[in-house]
């Protein structure tokens, strides 16, 4: 078990009263495992992934990372966590704009403390790796929206984290793009043995994925 | 549509086109109370100059006025005008204490309507004045034992003296006489005996002309049309606003340096204003795309974001005329309780200043990102979408025509504040050419700065990521910079303006300044008036000899009377001006307040006969380098070449002299002695005057200090102002400078919660954006220092102020450059670095 969900509930306030949108959610998984959560619009996948990854804090229950409880951390311990253990992808790609590919799939790596030139280099590998060998230099506005992606999962996996968290990360490509950035992910995914949790509305990717849970009014089904 | 979209934007932008409105109104606030501000203090001066003159304006003449003059002395009369007939002469007053020694005295007969502004103070207050009495003034009384009910001689008449005069409005500093005052009763000048055909007389007649909005400008053109219809060479007329040279020269610079203030501050304004709407247009891009892909055309796009840009130009014109009334009403009640202004100024909001105000702040908010607006139609909509666009360059031409609008805008605008059409090109011209410079400095240093950080990945990661950032997001770092530096320059430039004209006025300096004169020094007095004053005075007094002379020929032909019918108004005052006496004196070495400006000035020793003459008085008898004069001395005929032209500085209050001669020609010549000191120790003055008068009679003391106080307190009043203006510049240059940094903050939000997603803490992310406003900070520091000096140079080369570089001034204005940015930035987007991530950035 490398996360585990426990009774999560989040509430939002709204003018007539609390609504909650998710309702006593559990679940683990274990290192390395790739897991797909599906569900209609509005059914709170993107809040249970941002309750997962720490972005926000549940209104009760709680989130644990191996045996450490995600969910109480001190906003320092949080980023001490992400930057070692998480990586993000996220729909819309959020890459610096001012920074080239390269220099967007090297940040984690120093922000970790490593040298510009060691990030770099390692950038560069797992960019090739990739098939952007040729786009490295570039800037997010010179790319498409593949090779934007392409760059942000680079960078979600250049300090091999334990686990990353996807959401939607083909929601913004055309399905020939989306094919291919899928390949590139799992592929990657595969070979660095990181654990997965990826949101998707498309039921091809999900069961290319080792599990898959779906997510109804706010509850698992 | 449009105007439903246009409401709409209106309101969801509400707050940052505010932002923008007050930018421009503080300009225009600025200029309004500016001018109704200086309004007041230009009357409450001429108020004062017309304690100087005692008059708005006298006529004077060496002969009794003629039917002619009366008739319009009766013309002015009728249109409300007060006219007080004055006569003066020189004449020896005889003390009636058998053994006491006559000394000569600068008579002035009187009504009891004198004087017109300002008062005459007596000891003892008030004291009458009668067909019998006379009223000396104090110095000469006790120089020479008067005391109040002494008898004395004056001509034929006895007097009784009935008080001392302790100050005399009209005994104004530029045109004293050299011999102490003594004012009789008009009806007391018959029984003197003294005004006869043929004695040396003068006739004068104050006039106070009914009160009018600009006093200055009404005497003056009163003065225009007195000559104008007395054709006589032997009248002379001054308007107050002349009579008082130095204190219209300082005001003149400084009246320059307030409308340039308010134009900076304006400028201030219209740069903060356009940097910032830039960002916004950037911002609106995502909407701009939106609108046009659903069918709006480029042209009704441009048209919405124009009519954005005049609403806020409207708004800005409302809020600055407000602004503007409130901030005059203020400072002028500041003045009058702090610095004792003294005049019933009323402030009004006219139509006219409403709708300049109105004019200048629409032109502003349309014209300077009118480019932009305009690029922003042309754009293709599918570059916008797909987030390609991220900056909107405007084109070329766009910009060139703006350039030449701005420029024909700054010209037309300066032109109209100062009435000086050199003034408006030399601003118009410096300014464009300065924001020209100062925007190709900003791209030039960004792009050095981008290239150093891709290249040097050894730096630390904040250092790396900050100057990264920097250098890549250019357009905005190129605004910034452009924009502080701009801002920082020119509070820069203000501060070194301000220092030269304080340094100029010499106010630090004041209690070195002479202040007595002592006049009809014979030369074998001269060792021992030397020695006793020296005893008493602060300063080395100086001693110049004075010698008498008249122009007898330029360039071999005589200088004659001629019948001035013909004679244009200027050729008559150039040939009264030749036909007066003249006071020369010889030296072979220049004091402290001449400076050569043309030709060289003579070894010591020198034996040959040359002439210096000063630059104002060889323009006004059209004579320069090389020309003969001759000089005729009580018949003894001195000729020499002009080979060197001088300027004085007239304010260091040294004796001075328009024709100077080398020693050796001019020492043998009948001459006496004129010297200027100051005391001391001021108590000690009737010691040193019982003293002179005791072993040198017949020299007489001017005592200068209470015309210099009053000089020197109206131009303590100016100072303090120019003080409160510049700070009040400061703090709105950086209020504007801050809200221009601070609008950049959603974009580095959203880039903060990125960082921290990535898991860098908050306190790194603050450390990037610090090191990148830093490096701004110290390239501002740089541009904005050089800008200081260069625009410093040119404003003060305009207002004709002796420029006075201050290094330490310019490193202390711009040393908040260094910081100021840094702070700022950091601060604006102190809730990001604290906030959750998910609040800006979260999963979709
Ligand atoms: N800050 C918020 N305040 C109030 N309601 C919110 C907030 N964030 C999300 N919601 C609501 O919570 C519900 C779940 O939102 P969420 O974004 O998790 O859905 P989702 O499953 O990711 O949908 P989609 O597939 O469309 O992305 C939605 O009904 C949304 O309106
Ligand atoms: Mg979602």
């Amino acid at each position: 078990m490398i996360l585990k969900a426990e009774a999560l509930t989040k509430d939002f306030p709204t003018p007539s009263g609390p609504l909650r949108i998710l309702d006593g959610v559990s679940f683990s998984i274990d290192p390395g495992e790739s897991v797909s959560i599906t569900g209609p619009s509005g059914s709170g996948k993107s809040s249970l992934l941002g309750l997962l990854a720490g972005l926000d804090r549940p209104t009760s229950g709680r989130v644990l990372f191996k045996e450490t409880s995600v969910s109480e951390m001190e906003e320092t311990e949080l980023c001490a966590w992400r930057r070692t253990s998480v990586g993000f992808v996220f729909q819309n790609f959020e890459l610096v704009s001012s920074l080239t590919a390269l220099e967007n799939a090297a940040l984690p790596l120093e922000i970790l403390g490593r040298s510009a030139k060691e990030a770099a280099a390692r950038a560069g590998e797992i960019l090739a790796a990739l098939g952007m060998g040729a786009r490295s230099g570039h800037f997010p506005h010179e790319l498409s929206g593949g090779e934007q992606q392409r760059t942000a999962i680079a960078r979600a996996y250049i300090h091999e984290p334990e686990i990353i968290f996807a959401d939607e990360p083909t929601g913004s490509l055309d399905e020939e793009t989306a094919r291919s950035v899928v390949d590139s992910l799992l592929g990657i995914n595969r070979r660095i043995k990181t654990a997965l949790v990826l949101v998707t509305h498309n039921p091809e990717l999900a069961r290319q994925l080792d599990r898959s849970l779906t997510i109804h009014g706010g509850k698992l089904a | 549509m449009p105007v439903a979209l246009f409401f709409r934007l209106y309101r969801r932008n509400f707050r940052r086109l505010f932002f923008f409105s007050s930018c421009l109104a503080t300009g225009v606030a600025f200029l309004f109370a500016v001018e109704s501000v200086l309004g007041a203090v230009r009357r409450s001066v001429g108020e004062r100059s017309r304690e100087l003159l005692a008059a708005d304006l006298e006529v004077s003449s060496n002969r009794p006025f003629d039917a002619a003059a009366n008739r319009v002395f009766d013309r002015f009369r009728k249109r409300g005008a007060r006219i007080v007939p004055l006569t003066s002469f020189s004449s020896m007053l005889r003390p009636e204490d058998f053994g006491a020694t006559p000394f000569l005295v600068s008579v002035k007969a009187v009504t009891a309507e004198y004087p017109l502004y300002g008062s005459l103070v007596t000891d003892p207050p008030h004291a009458p004045l009668g067909p019998g009495d006379c009223l000396v003034e104090d110095t000469a009384a006790r120089q020479h034992g008067l005391a109040v009910g002494d008898a004395v001689l004056l001509g034929d008449a006895r007097l009784r003296v009935s008080g001392l005069i302790t100050a005399e409005p009209d005994k104004s500093m530029t045109r004293f006489s050299f011999a102490p005052g003594l004012i009789i009763a008009r009806e007391a000048i018959d029984k003197t005996g003294l005004v006869r055909f043929g004695s040396r007389i003068r006739h004068r007649r104050l006039i106070a002309l009914p009160r009018s909005a600009d006093p200055a400008a009404a005497s003056r053109a009163a003065e225009r049309e007195i000559e104008r219809t007395l054709d006589s060479p032997y009248i002379r007329v001054t308007a107050y606003a002349d009579a008082e040279p130095t204190v219209s020269r300082v005001l003149k610079r400084v009246t320059g340096f307030f409308v340039v203030t308010a134009l900076i501050t304006l400028m201030l304004g219209a740069v903060g204003m356009g940097s910032s709407l830039t960002l916004f247009l950037n911002e609106q891009l995502p909407t701009i795309g939106m609108l046009r892909c659903l069918g709006v055309e480029p042209r009704a796009v441009a048209g919405l974001y124009h009519a954005l840009c005049a609403a806020v130009g409207l708004q800005g014109a409302a809020l600055g005329a407000a602004g503007g009334w409130l901030l005059g009403a203020v400072a002028l009640e500041a003045l009058k309780s702090g610095l004792g202004l003294t005049l019933p100024v009323e402030l009004s909001l006219s139509p006219a200043a409403a709708a300049e105000a109105l004019a200048v702040s629409t032109v502003v908010a349309v014209g300077v990102p009118f480019a932009r607006v305009r690029a922003i139609a042309a754009i293709a909509p599918l570059t916008i979408l797909r987030g390609k666009a991220s900056t909107l360059p405007p084109r070329r031409r766009d910009t060139a025509i703006l350039a030449i609008l701005a420029l024909a805008a700054l010209y037309g605008f300066a032109l109209l504040k100062s009435n000086s059409s050199e003034l408006a090109r030399g601003f118009a011209g410096g300014l464009v050419a300065a924001a020209a410079l100062l925007a190709a400095a900003s791209a030039a240093a960004v792009r050095a700065v981008e290239r150093f950080a891709a290249k040097a990945p050894g730096l630390p990661f904040a250092l790396r990521h900050g100057l990264l950032q920097l250098g890549r997001e250019r357009a905005r770092s190129r605004i910034f910079l452009f924009t502080l530096s701009a801002g920082f320059g020119l509070l820069g430039a203000l501060d070194l303006v301000r220092l030269s004209l304080s340094e100029e006025i010499l106010l630090g300096k004041a209690d070195l300044v002479p202040d007595l004169f002592l006049v009809d020094i014979q030369k074998p007095q001269l060792q021992g008036v030397k020695e006793l004053t020296r005893s008493f005075s602060r300063v080395e007094p100086e001693f110049s000899p004075l010698i008498r002379a008249r122009l007898s020929h330029i360039n071999g032909v005589a200088v004659r009377r001629r019948d001035s019918g013909a004679m244009t108004l200027e050729e008559r005052s150039r040939q009264s001006f030749l036909l007066r006496e003249y006071n020369l004196t010889y030296k072979d070495r220049l004091n402290g307040s001449e400076t050569i400006v043309a030709g060289s000035f003579w070894r010591p020793g020198e034996t040959a006969s040359r002439i210096s003459l000063e630059k104002g008085f060889s323009e006004r008898m059209k004579v320069g380098l090389g020309d003969r004069l001759r000089f005729d001395i009580q018949g003894r005929p001195v000729e020499g070449t002009v080979d060197s032209i001088r300027t004085i500085d007239w304010m260091s209050m040294k004796p001075n002299f328009f024709v100077v001669i080398p020693r050796a020609v001019l020492e043998p010549a009948p001459q006496n002695f004129i010297a200027s000191f100051r005391l001391a120790d001021r108590g000690a003055f009737s010691d040193y005057q019982r003293a002179l008068g005791r072993h040198f009679s017949n020299v007489s003391v001017i005592d200068l200090s209470k015309v210099l106080d009053s000089v020197q307190e109206i131009l303590g009043t100016l100072l303090s102002a120019l003080k409160g203006v510049a700070w009040f510049c400061v703090a709105v240059g950086l209020l504007v400078l801050a809200g221009t940094i601070a609008l950049d903050r959603r974009a580095r939000a959203r880039r903060t919660a990125l960082f921290k997603a990535l898991g860098c803490p908050p306190a790194r992310v603050a450390a990037v954006d610090a090191v990148s406003f830093a490096a701004i900070g110290l390239l501002t520091f740089a541009i904005g220092s050089l800008t200081a000096l260069g625009l410093g140079r040119l404003i003060a080369g305009m207002l004709e102020i002796g420029f006075f570089v201050d290094f330490a001034a310019v490193g202390r204005t711009l040393a908040a450059a260094l910081l100021f940015p840094t702070a700022v930035g950091v601060l604006a987007n102190w809730r990001a670095y604290g906030a959750g991530v998910s609040k800006t950035l979260k999963f979709e």
